[in-house]
């Protein structure tokens, strides 16, 4: 039975991305521009502009294309970026580990923010405690991330230099890192180096408190939602007849069951990050993957896009089966008997 | 067994503020009680259960609670602060409500549940508390209390969860349990169960009983004693033995519209209603 529901699992897996290759394979073919003319540009003479069609294979039916395509995603090959001249597998290998950091950093602040935020507004409601959380988060979700990453650049980082600008790690150190993780973060702690430490933590302090503030906003919101909706339920009474403090009531009662739905909401908000804050990697020139994935489209590298959308894909896929993997644990109702 | 000290109530009110100033939702409730059985029968909205709210200190937010006396015990309930309140609830006073399908909170073993109330109260080891438990849970009637125990509620049927609550609510022994429609999401056959197990119980521990509910012949066959409610007020006292000395329309009335074999085949009479009785 067990063995069952892993393969099923393997299957829907399988099909999900090959489905979703399908569709950003097919969005890359029909677009207006032509990949052949971004490599050999457009003076290229006529049989250049042939042969490089057909090295690219572009001059096979589309699902033979796709085919060959598939097969070697299966082999571990994602193409030849025609942008970078690499294999798109090692454009991503240092692109995804940058996007991870910064992810990994931004929903760390949104949970241990957002979650105790959202349980005390919906405590508090219709207070200014309430209020003030709700306009925190409407304003988290109004203001466009450019703006406010500027802002945030030009007052910390040029006027009062607390910070440093962007990129992921000072020039000094950039080379000096041994890789390990990719995280630069876990890489400079690992090699004890304190000094490349310091600025790696100064340059992602800023984009990774800004995307935190949008997730903070997001969790809090449905946090509060999800905690008002347990508040008014009977158990709630209940526990208040058997002389539980409000406190207790909070944490103990109505929390463990808002946050089986909130489990969700931050699974989704950490998907959202991995697919690449493209506007806050680009005004702190962060070399994450929707930066990558951005650039290649506008460059036509279909090879590169489709291997950046394929890794989102996979980390959608996962976090959902995580999710899934978490449920039980929260509520008993979901576990197998 | 009648010390009639146990609960002690005199002009309690509960109001609501409204756009046309405070309406009371309860009205001048008094009630004088030993540890004996007693009755609120009422029809929706008739402030019943807000009453018994009042008397626990749980009237939600806007609602205020006045009372010229309101005493459980030597304990002077309308003293008290939240803390106090707290002290009180669980401890001296309990409350069984309508369902455990939404009483019980889904995702807390119903060990848990039950122990919690002790656990507030009372500094106990674990195995004490799970001893306790189990114990109280045989006396509910359950057969396999250590599997209960471990459950969750989802895993009960309706009665088995309402003995939980039961259950719940007895094991610190409290003076008083209120219970709010106890069996009305019960099956017809587990009701008459429940609500017997309910009555040994409070015998036997000389627990003061207030049995809410809408139903009035099922109140007279437990209850010693009946307060009939009517639009936040307390229309008629009644000694349960003596329905038929009834005096109240309103009270006459609920009992005429019950079905009876001498009805049979026409149509049951329905309730007029009279503003004088608002008066009474």
């Amino acid at each position: 039975m067990k063995a069952f529901a892993f393969l099923r699992g393997v299957t829907t897996l399988v099909i999900t991305l090959a489905g979703l290759l399908f569709i950003t394979f097919v969005i890359g073919r029909v677009m207006p521009i032509d990949p052949v003319v971004a490599v050999v540009g457009d003076k290229a003479s006529q049989e250049t502009y042939a042969r490089a069609r057909e090295e690219m294979g572009l001059d096979k039916p589309i699902w033979v294309q796709f085919g060959r395509y598939i097969e070697g995603v299966a082999r571990g090959d994602l193409g030849q970026s025609s942008s970078s001249g690499q294999p798109v597998v090692e454009d991503i290998a240092r692109a995804f580990p940058a996007t991870l950091e910064l992810s990994v950093f931004a929903i760390v602040i949104g949970v241990l923010v957002g979650l105790p935020l959202g349980v005390y507004a919906a405590h508090r409601r219709n207070t200014w405690f309430d209020h003030a959380a709700r306009f925190m988060s409407l304003f988290g979700y109004s203001t466009p991330v450019f703006w406010l990453g500027l802002i945030a650049l030009l007052i910390f980082y040029a006027q009062l230099g607390w910070t440093s600008g962007p990129g992921r790690i000072g020039t000094a150190y950039r080379y000096t890192v041994q890789e390990w993780s990719g995280l630069l973060l876990i890489d400079t702690l690992r090699s004890g180096d304190w000094n490349a430490f310091r600025s790696a933590f100064s340059h992602i302090i800023l984009p990774g408190l800004l995307l935190g503030y949008f997730s903070l906003a997001y969790i809090a919101r449905m946090t509060r939602n999800f905690m008002i909706e347990e508040l008014n339920k009977e158990y709630v009474t209940m526990a208040r007849i058997k002389g539980a403090s409000e406190t207790r009531i909070l944490w103990r009662h109505a929390f463990p069951n808002a946050l089986v739905p909130v489990v969700t909401v931050i699974a989704l908000s950490f998907g959202h990050l991995l697919e690449g804050a493209v506007l806050t990697e680009t005004v702190f020139a962060w070399p994450g993957l929707g930066l990558y994935i951005t650039k290649s489209l506008f460059s036509a590298d279909m090879p590169a896009v489709l291997g950046g959308t394929l890794v989102v894909g996979v980390c959608f896929v996962l976090l959902n089966k995580a999710t899934e993997l978490i449920y039980p644990f929260l509520d008993p109702r979901t576990r197998a008997r | 067994m009648t010390d009639a000290s146990l609960l002690d109530i005199e002009g309690l009110t509960v109001s609501f503020p409204s756009d046309s100033g405070r309406v009371s939702v309860v009205r001048d409730f008094a009630l004088r009680m030993g540890r004996e059985k007693i009755g609120i029968v009422g029809e929706s909205g008739s402030g019943k259960s807000i009453t018994a709210r009042a008397i626990l200190g749980l009237v939600p937010h806007p609602g205020q609670t006045t009372a010229r006396r309101m005493q459980l015990g030597n304990r002077n309930l309308l003293a008290l602060d939240s803390a106090g309140w707290r002290g009180i609830r669980g401890k001296y006073a309990g409350m069984i409500m309508q369902d455990p399908k939404f009483s019980l909170n889904p995702v807390m073993r119903i060990g848990d549940q039950i122990t919690e109330t002790l656990r507030l109260h009372e500094k106990l080891d674990r195995a004490e508390q799970r001893r306790r438990a189990i114990a109280i849970l045989q006396a509910v009637g359950i057969d396999d209390p250590e599997r209960v125990y471990a459950a969750y509620p989802h895993e009960l049927s309706g009665g088995m969860g309402q003995r939980a609550m039961i259950a719940a609510m007895l094991i610190s022994s409290p003076e008083l349990i209120i219970a709010d429609e106890p069996t009305s999401a019960l099956d017809v056959l587990v009701r008459e169960q429940v609500l017997k197990l309910l009555d040994d119980l409070v015998t036997t521990r000389g627990i003061g009983l207030i049995l809410i509910s809408h139903d009035l012949p099922m109140v007279a066959r437990f209850c010693d004693r009946i307060l009939v409610m009517y639009r936040g007020r307390i229309v008629e006292t009644l000694d349960a033995h003596h329905l038929d000395r009834a005096n109240h329309p309103y009270t006459k009335g609920l009992m005429a519209c019950l079905p009876q074999p001498a009805y049979r085949g026409q149509m049951l009479p329905s309730l007029s209603r009279d503003p004088a009785w608002e008066q009474a």
